[in-house]
């Protein structure tokens, strides 16, 4: 489903030697894959999502996506191979325009825009009964500017709309960090369900140990641009988080210590 | 009675004619976000080619809408310069804005084009039984609106959908597939199509085209646009058009009240000036005032904003 070969990516720094934000990341996603990202700040888990979606190009390295070699596409290319949820609820959607052209544009992923109407009659009953399943009422509020929305709701939104023409690929970057623990956790609920629906490869950034082992099918580490660690299921499910911790160290040679990862349990 | 009867609707032709022009500052200062200078060689730039066209003999009404096509190509490269050369969007402008002036004194061939003699559209309407005195007044009634009704249908497509998500938030809209450089380039376009047009009419409802006519015009078309939202708030497309609309009537009645007040003309590019800073500031110092409350309406409960 995904293949990343061998990525890499320097930032240039003030200091001048750059720095190594991916280091030959190679990675392989089946179609049904949930895999849950941890790393401490700074390890390039956000640049790794940013390499796959295109936001700049990798220094080096090759990303395939379902069959297709997107490495030197740019990142309107590849719009409709994935979805994307932000950690900042206003990132995901555009909070002048109403939910339903939200929506609007969300159905329209990857395609052809033209002059015909943008939100037609047939697509708005379709949208009330996707936003029906949020059970937040959002149906009821279609034509009500996104702004108006809370933080919970918009990412709510921005979850259905990076999932809503069914792409492949869905990538979740620390989505649930800016939410109440209350919100976190049904945003968390909608993610399982939407990723359990099936033909849907995500890849998720948390902070949260606890919940990178609970939820989806494998759990890997990111260290100062490597991918450290990689655990699958059934394997997965027997660990706790110390157990994470500890094979951090077997293979680092370092501690790493529960603030360095900031733990949130 | 009806001499001041007169004057109000000569103001309301005004503020009609410009209105097309204020439209398109509307599409790149609020939809695009895109603070775009063009519009000062873009307004000559429609009066002049109208003024070719028409004084070579070119029927006015196809000689007037040739001018939207060339006015969009301005805006184009505006666009262009900002999105394939990086330039920032106000020197993008800028620079194209002083082509312009280049190019529009080649097109006139002299800095003053009288059109007194040549047919105009106002002539044209005359000549089919039109009364004068409400030939200009009818004629941009009709054109503002369906400026306004093409404009709004427009914002509703699915293509100005993703217009206008790439003045809001361009990074999403990025990722659901649009390119958004294309946006913009399409979209400055557009707006100074809508501002070359205003500048074809506006030169053959004076009666000449000039090579100075385009100076304040961003700033004129700003001062619509403010007014305007502060009239009616622009919660929806429709209300954003007509707001810069009515905007546009009213910064020509107090251009009018100016004059008639004592100021010369030649002072009313400072009038415009001020008033436009004065409407900025009001906003921003209601921001300062509004953020200073909220603080002390958390001091006083005692808690911290909350993340
Ligand atoms: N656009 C950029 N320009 C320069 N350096 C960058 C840029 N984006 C990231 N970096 C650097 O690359 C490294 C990896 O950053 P990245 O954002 O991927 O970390 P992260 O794992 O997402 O961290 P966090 O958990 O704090 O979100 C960091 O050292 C960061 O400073
Ligand atoms: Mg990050």
């Amino acid at each position: 489903m995904l293949e990343l070969r061998s990525l890499c990516k320097k930032f240039q720094t003030s200091t001048g030697n750059g720095r190594m934000a991916l280091n030959n990341v190679t990675l392989s996603l089946q179609p049904n894959d949930f895999v849950t990202i941890i790393g401490s700040n700074g390890a390039g888990k956000s640049t790794l999502l940013n390499v796959i979606a295109g936001v700049f190009p990798a220094d080096s390295g090759q990303i395939v996506i379902d069959g297709e070699d997107v490495t030197s596409l740019p990142e309107h290319r590849r719009a409709s191979l994935m979805g994307r949820v932000f950690q900042d609820p206003m990132q995901g959607t555009a909070g002048s325009m109403s939910i339903e052209e939200n929506m609007a544009m969300a159905y329209k992923r990857g395609m052809r825009r033209g002059l015909s109407k943008g939100v037609s009659v047939k697509h708005r009953d379709f949208f009330r009964e996707k936003l029906a399943t949020l059970g937040l009422g959002l149906e009821d509020r279609l034509q009500e500017p996104v702004k108006l929305l809370s933080g919970g709701q918009r990412q709510a939104l921005a979850l259905l709309m990076a999932t809503l023409s069914r792409p492949k690929l869905l990538l979740l970057d620390e989505h649930t960090a800016a939410l109440d623990p209350r919100t976190a956790q049904e945003i968390q609920e909608l993610t399982n369900e939407i990723a359990g629906r099936g033909n849907l490869a995500v890849l998720m950034v948390t902070h949260n140990l606890r919940l990178a082992l609970s939820v989806g099918t494998r759990t890997i580490m990111m260290h100062e641009g490597e991918i450290v660690l990689d655990v699958s299921d059934p394997e997965r499910s027997e660990m706790t988080v110390s157990d994470l911790l500890k094979r951090f160290h077997d293979a680092r040679g370092e501690q790493l210590s529960d603030d360095r990862i900031l733990l949130e349990v | 009675m009806s001499l001041a009867f007169g004057a109000v609707i000569r103001v309301l032709e005004q503020g009609l004619v410009y209105a097309v022009m204020a439209v398109g500052v509307y599409l790149s200062s609020r939809v695009l976000d895109f603070p775009d200078l063009t519009v000062d060689g873009s307004f000559p730039m429609g009066a002049a080619i109208a003024a070719r066209l028409l004084t070579v003999g070119v029927h006015p009404f196809a000689g007037t809408l040739l001018v939207p096509v060339a006015g969009f190509f301005a805006g184009a490269a505006t666009g262009m310069l900002n999105t394939k050369l990086r330039i920032s969007n106000l020197l993008a402008g800028i620079l194209t804005m002083t082509a312009l002036y280049s190019v529009n004194l080649r097109i006139m061939g002299r800095a003053n084009v009288p059109l007194l003699r040549t047919g105009t559209v106002l002539t044209v309407l005359q000549n089919k039984g039109i009364p004068p005195g409400v030939s200009a007044f009818l004629l941009f009634c009709i054109v503002v609106a369906v400026v306004k009704l093409v404009i709004d249908l427009f914002l509703r497509t699915e293509f100005g959908l993703a217009l206008r998500a790439t003045g809001d938030n361009e990074a999403m809209i990025r990722s659901l597939g649009v390119n958004t450089d294309s946006m913009k380039i399409m979209g400055i376009g557009l707006a100074n199509a809508l501002v070359a047009l205003s500048g074809a009419l506006v030169a053959q409802y004076q009666g000449f085209a000039d090579i100075g006519m385009g100076i304040g015009t961003v700033v004129a078309g700003l001062a619509s646009v403010i007014i305007g939202e502060a009239i009616i708030p622009p919660r929806s497309v429709g209300m954003g058009t007509l707001g810069a609309i009515i905007g546009s009537i009213i910064y020509r009645f107090a251009v009018f009240l100016a004059l008639r007040l004592g100021f010369a003309p030649t002072d009313l590019k400072l009038v415009t000036a001020v008033l436009v800073i004065a409407a900025l500031s009001s906003k921003s110092i209601k921001q300062r005032i509004d953020n200073s409350e909220r603080r002390k309406a958390v001091r006083d409960v005692g808690t911290e904003v909350s993340l």
